[in-house]
């Protein structure tokens, strides 16, 4: 009896043990080959996505509301053989968004100068008022608009070049290879109502161009882009105008000089103010060129000064303008060992730089001859770094450090702007918990003064779909610059994203 | 000297021929590795979508995500786009470019809030791809030179004939100290593997539960189970479907990385 319970105990054992202990041996399910033919053709249907977010952004002393955004956009995307359809409506509500009104023309300007004798900012501004030749942005808060929109069609060859590619509609390009502060990256305007507290893809404004892509071969390509319609960026905003724009009001307010400030002029929609760009793109031992090319107007306006009533005894009125520039570009990208690739571009504006005369002096002098107050200079601006996705050897800790350099050629000591800026930009990011958290820091530090931007930021995917954020922005330094013009601005903020 | 090199050959070459034969077909450990990169390829193209699963056996938590393959073999040289087709890592898509001998692959990687192409650094080959449980090298990271290779004896794999090879990283800071590979002989796709970390234990299993004959000389793994046994995580990759049809090469390129796919 004994014996014969202790063979069952053995088979029950041998029973329950084996598929564990052979199961990957033995597991008829495994590696079956099946040579059913899948007739499902690719489905092509229309492609609907898109992301939903909601964004709150307050003071940190006082919890004051600067910002509240909530914004969806919704991606169309369509295939049909070698042709893409592509478009991304967006609807959101911004409090940012102000009111603001341009010229569209210097035309349009002189006529309202013309028709006031008194040769003084507000005059003008109020004539052009009455005879319709000042223009509305639209800045409602609550808007829908297209946001991208185009066709994207490939012609492809079997022999001779690899194919050409041509694309036509409301586009956003991203030109250079370094990260947020990019030089060559100038197609497109920028939103800047939010200043650059919003990430520089967030801030492009798509433009209605063409886009020529020629593949000489796989490493070999020659684009050209042609926009026939100026757009500028947008600098009015309800808390954050930038201290250029804000400047140019404080300028006109010096009332024994300035007979004050007029909105921006836009230049003309006429074939000849049409923008054009282009770039080549190559690889040498894995290094991924392009030069760049750019002739067509800076998307922010250059202070000038409108010298005419200074010959009749009056004062200069400051006409923000947008001038036509061209720029010789160059960017690199290369992925070398250990985890680092560097980038880097490089810009060099040989024309459509204006810089004010700030010794008083060499100002009247140039009113004076009936220039207006500016000096154009050359600009050489250029952004180098390195990132290495697991710095130390630690998986998933992100590192990215560019330097950053604006220098003014063969500069004049009677400029107001400075010879050179320097700026570190930093950040690092660390992903755990399989990458569902993240935390991270990025970093904006002006060298010259020891002034600097910093961007703490927290982040947690509830889902695959659906991220949260917690962060905040403290500047601190050198109140006229770039990034402590808002330090008594430090924020902290809150936002979720769903994508669909 | 001349008589210790002569003997110094003889000796190599005999333990060499003892390896060879001591398998009929002759074939070394990394003349079927050889063999199994060459194997199962298209010139013509392949296009593939299907559905990645994330199980964290911790919380018992699991992530579905969708994603699509395109891959095409060019003067003998592989060229894959991978790309996620939902969730937050949509549109992020990742291009690998195969360079001759033991030049390292070129990978790209396309994310929308960058808008451009990067060029990443992927040398380290045992790096998760994403939050997932497969390598950058099981997409397509890999160079037979990596490894010095060992062919043990044959085994049958659910009741089919399997080629055992053991596979030994060459660079010393791998965390791995072998790999255990079964390669079906009839098909040469590696239907089981096994990573053993430096202290010998089996830290990360991959077993291939089904495979699609497309033609004869090519098939696909189906269904594909990876787990990370420490981490208690694992992640099944099924296609849902998979054809072999002409893929433009010139598709394989960083400036089109943006493009949408028939296939998604």
């Amino acid at each position: 009896m004994n014996k014969f319970k202790y063979i069952i105990t053995i088979l029950l054992f041998l029973t329950i043990a084996s598929p564990f202990a052979f199961a990957e041996e033995s597991n008829g399910d495994e590696n079956n080959i099946t040579t059913e033919e899948d007739n499902s053709e690719e489905n092509n249907p229309l492609q609907i996505g898109g992301n939903f977010e909601i964004y709150q952004a307050a003071d940190i002393s006082n919890g004051n509301l600067y910002r509240s955004f909530i914004k969806l956009d919704l991606d169309f995307k369509k295939t049909i053989g070698d042709t893409e359809f592509v478009a991304t409506l967006r609807a959101q509500n911004d409090n940012l968004k102000s009111k603001g009104v341009y010229f569209e023309s210097k035309d349009n300007y002189n006529s309202a100068y013309a028709l006031d004798t008194s040769h003084k900012a507000n005059a003008i501004i109020e004539k052009a008022a009455l005879n319709g030749l000042l223009k509305d942005r639209n800045s409602n808060t609550a808007t829908f608009y297209i946001h991208e929109a185009y066709i994207n069609h490939d012609f492809f060859f079997d022999s001779g070049i690899e194919g050409i590619n041509l694309k036509v509609g409301k586009i956003i390009y991203t030109w250079g290879n370094s990260d947020q502060v990019k030089p060559v990256d100038i197609i497109n305007p920028q939103d800047l109502s939010f200043s650059f507290f919003k990430p520089i893809q967030e801030r492009k404004i798509g433009v209605i161009s063409g886009n020529l892509g020629i593949s000489i071969t796989e490493d070999i390509v020659l684009e050209g882009v042609v926009i026939p319609k100026f757009t500028s960026s947008v600098t009015e905003s309800s808390n954050f105008v930038d201290k250029d724009v804000t400047a140019l009001q404080t300028l006109g307010a010096q009332t024994t000089l300035f007979a004050g400030t007029v909105p921006a002029i836009e230049p003309e929609n006429k074939a000849k103010n049409f923008t054009y760009a282009s770039r080549l793109g190559f690889s040498i031992f894995e290094i991924d060129m392009h030069g760049n090319y750019y002739y067509g107007y800076d998307k922010l306006p250059t202070i000038v000064m409108d010298s005419r009533p200074v010959a009749s005894a009056g004062k200069t009125i400051i006409t923000p303008e947008y001038k036509k520039i061209q720029m010789f570009g160059f960017d690199f990208q290369k992925a070398i060992n250990w985890g680092i690739s560097i980038r880097g571009e490089v810009a060099y504006y040989e024309r459509g730089k204006y810089y004010i005369i700030e010794d008083q002096t060499a100002f009247i002098t140039s009113m004076m001859a009936g220039n207006n107050g500016t000096l154009e200079k050359d600009l050489l601006e250029y952004t180098v770094g390195f990132d290495d996705s697991d710095l130390f050897g630690i998986n998933d800790l992100y590192t990215n450090i560019q330097f950053h350099q604006k220098r003014i050629i063969n500069y004049d000591e009677t400029l107001k702007t400075d010879e050179t800026v320097n700026w570190i930009v930093a950040k690092i990011e660390y992903k755990f918990l399989r990458q569902k958290a993240a935390v991270e820091t990025s970093l904006l530090y002006d060298i010259s003064d020891n002034s600097y931007a910093v961007n703490p930021e927290a982040s947690y995917k509830v889902s695959d779909s659906y991220k949260l954020i917690l962060g905040g922005w403290i500047m601190d330094g050198k109140s006229d610059n770039t990034f402590c013009q808002y330090d008594k601005s430090d924020f902290v903020y809150a936002s979720g994203e769903f994508i669909f | 000297m001349k008589k210790l090199l002569l003997v110094t050959s003889i000796i190599f070459l005999s333990v060499s021929t003892m390896v060879a034969a001591s398998f009929s077909d002759g074939l070394s450990g990394k003349d079927i590795a050889q063999k199994v990169k060459d194997s199962n390829h298209s010139s013509k193209g392949l296009v593939s979508k299907g559905i990645m699963i994330l199980i964290d056996k911790k919380s018992n938590n699991s992530i579905k995500r969708n994603f699509a393959i395109m891959g095409i073999r060019v003067k003998g040289l592989k060229r894959t786009m991978f790309r996620f087709t939902n969730s937050s890592y949509k549109g992020t898509t990742f291009l690998t470019l195969e360079k001759k001998g033991n030049k390292s692959n070129v990978q790209y990687l396309f994310l929308n809030s960058v808008g451009s192409p990067r060029q990443i650094e992927s040398s380290d080959k045992e790096k998760a791809f994403i939050d997932t449980d497969f390598s950058n090298e099981d997409m397509g990271g890999g160079k037979i030179n990596d490894y010095n290779y060992t062919r043990k004896n044959d085994k049958k794999i659910s009741g089919k004939d399997c080629y055992v090879i053991i596979r030994k990283p060459k660079r010393s800071s791998s965390k791995y100290s072998k790999h255990i590979l079964y390669i079906r002989k009839d098909i040469l796709i590696p239907v089981k593997a096994k990573s053993f970390n430096k202290a010998g234990r089996v830290v990360k299993t991959a077993v291939i539960k089904k495979i699609k004959k497309l033609r004869e000389g090519l098939y696909v793994p189906t269904s594909t189970i990876v787990k990370d046994i420490p981490e208690r995580h694992q992640t099944n990759m099924k296609i849902t479907y998979v054809k072999e049809k002409k893929v433009r090469k010139a598709m394989f390129n960083k400036n089109k990385m943006k493009k949408r796919w028939k296939v998604q």
